[in-house]
């Protein structure tokens, strides 16, 4: 049999699983963390290619595979914590994650240059333009090109965002970090799983 | 029938792809699934399918009516052809498509966005079928709102690139939204001498899929590429691909048949499937092999359509129009000069 596949609309990732695990607690995450790694360590083949943590979430990443990594999902979730994937496969982005962002601006002025600087970069952000500029990109230099595409709102002094990061591990940490640079406080964010595009 | 071919032949899909909402459609000898939230196309091909026999067409391209804000010189449609379709009656429509097997469907006119209850018409189409609904705008009537309210129940948008409709702008707001969409770019001698500017700035809002249309039609000659020109813009595709790779997806028209030379394609050349893998139903409820044609057959119900379609799908009619992939030469020539001379 013969099978060819494509599709007819756009995507940009390779066949690769980004599973991110959303738990209580900071400490809980790095927590799993530790266990996680063991057991990837003890199923190199399968099981993970990375497994990393920041604030309360752990990422888990496996590659150019053709099967889901159900043990690390099903570990997560034992572990207490709630799971999101994104999965790409033959070029087609089948669902995403996304990163839903508030926080609250020491003024509306600094609330309204968060907002133009963030706007200005998701307006020019794209694969073929210049990753999270400085002063968003707080990530060392060497580190690899981030990109990042969705919505910034604000309304007052509270900010929202609702993004997507080509790679979140990355992406998200640096954009919390330039928040909080900039004196904005209750920073809080909310991993969601999308189909598609997302 | 076709969910059973999905049951079948789901050892052949690979195991990341089989949790996806495939949609069966056979072709005669081969087996098309397709899934649309993604796009995903997968194409069986073996002594499994040799069987196997088309029922329907692909798509059908519906001109949902003929009323438009714009007054496009090279626009094809028929400005004297009545808006037929009402909510209701164009619902039913579609959703006897479903049930014949159509997979997708096309809108376009006229300009869509002016049909009443458009938005809503979407949603309840999404929600009362398994078709993929896309549909083509000159984008003047696109709002945050409404891309919002119909998110998650449209394959894409195809947007047209005019002079005067602003599509830098609408562009940024579809972006912005994160909706799925691509350009429609028509080039012509005179866009083709900025193809790399305009391109690069498309690349630039964050375009990612752009549609290279080649005008159709035996009203003015001069917009039709001669042969140099078409070798230019074939150069352009292959460089483009060569340099952006899979980053950006690059569409050719059906219509330039083969006269693109050397141009990376999916599945090397072949029939355009007007009339056969689509369909065209106009604003007042005639059918045609494409937009092209002109004409078309009357109908009222759609056993009607499914006759017509039975009768002529082998027939590989060619629309009489400077530019049609099945006339000889695309109806086209090359004076001494250089110049385009029809000869439809």
């Amino acid at each position: 049999m013969r099978v060819s596949i494509w599709e007819q609309w756009s995507g940009n990732h390779s066949s690769d699983f980004l599973v991110v695990g959303t738990f209580a607690t900071p400490e809980s995450a790095t927590a799993a963390l530790s266990i996680l790694r063991e057991y990837a360590r003890q199923n190199p083949v399968g099981y993970a290619d990375h497994v990393e943590v920041w604030d309360r979430l752990v990422f888990l990443w496996k590659g150019s595979t053709d099967y889901p990594p159900d043990g690390g999902i099903h570990d997560i979730m034992r572990l207490g914590g709630t799971v999101s994937m994104e999965e790409s496969a033959y070029g087609t982005q089948i669902s995403v994650v996304r990163a839903e962002i508030t926080c609250r601006a020491p003024d509306t002025t600094v609330a309204i240059t968060i907002y133009d600087a963030i706007k200005a970069y998701l307006t020019t952000s794209s694969i073929l333009a210049p990753p999270i500029p400085a002063p968003l990109d707080e990530r060392n230099a060497e580190d690899d090109d981030v990109t990042a595409s969705g919505a910034v709102h604000i309304e007052g002094i509270q900010v929202s965002l609702n993004l997507y990061f080509d790679d979140i591990s990355a992406g998200l940490p640096a954009l919390v970090t330039y928040l909080a640079k900039n004196g904005c406080t209750a920073i809080t964010y909310n991993i969601t799983e999308a189909r598609g595009r997302g | 029938m076709p969910d059973d071919h999905v049951a079948a032949f789901a050892p052949y899909v690979p195991p990341p792809l089989r949790a996806l909402s495939w949609r069966a459609h056979p072709l005669d000898g081969k087996l098309l699934l397709f899934e649309r939230d993604s796009g995903l196309n997968m194409l069986l091909e073996g002594e499994e399918t040799a069987q196997l026999q088309r029922v329907a067409p692909r798509t059908l391209l519906i001109a949902v009516t003929n009323a438009c804000d714009l007054h496009c010189p090279f626009c094809y449609r028929d400005r004297r052809s009545r808006s037929l379709w009402r909510y209701d009656s164009l619902l039913q429509f579609c959703q006897d498509a479903d049930h014949w097997g159509v997979l997708e469907v096309a809108f376009g006119g006229g300009e869509p966005m002016l049909f009443p209850r458009w938005e809503t018409f979407i949603r309840e189409l999404y929600s009362s079928t398994r078709l993929a609904i896309n549909f083509t705008t000159n984008g003047t009537h696109l709002s945050e709102a409404f891309l919002h309210a119909i998110a998650g129940c449209y394959g894409q948008i195809r947007l047209s690139l005019y002079e005067d409709n602003a599509w830098e702008q609408t562009v940024a707001l579809l972006v912005h939204v994160n909706a799925r969409f691509g350009v429609n770019w028509l080039i012509t001698p005179g866009e083709l001498s900025r193809i790399e500017t305009k391109f690069r700035r498309l690349l630039q809002l964050g375009v990612r899929d752009v549609l290279l249309l080649g005008y159709k039609g035996s009203d003015e000659p001069e917009l039709h590429l001669n042969p140099v020109e078409r070798q230019k813009l074939a150069a352009f595709v292959r460089d483009a691909y060569a340099r952006l790779g899979q980053g950006v997806t690059l569409k050719l028209d059906v219509c330039w048949g083969d006269s693109l030379y050397g141009v990376p394609t999916l599945f090397g050349g072949g029939d355009c499937g007007g009339g056969d893998d689509f369909l065209s139903i106009t604003s007042d409820r005639r059918v045609k092999p494409c937009s092209f044609h002109g004409g078309g057959i009357p109908f009222e119900t759609f056993d009607e359509l499914r006759a017509y379609w039975q009768q002529r799908r082998a027939l590989r009619e060619a629309a009489r129009v400077g530019g049609c992939a099945r006339l000889p030469g695309r109806g086209l020539a090359a004076t001494e000069e250089g110049q385009v001379r029809l000869c439809v």
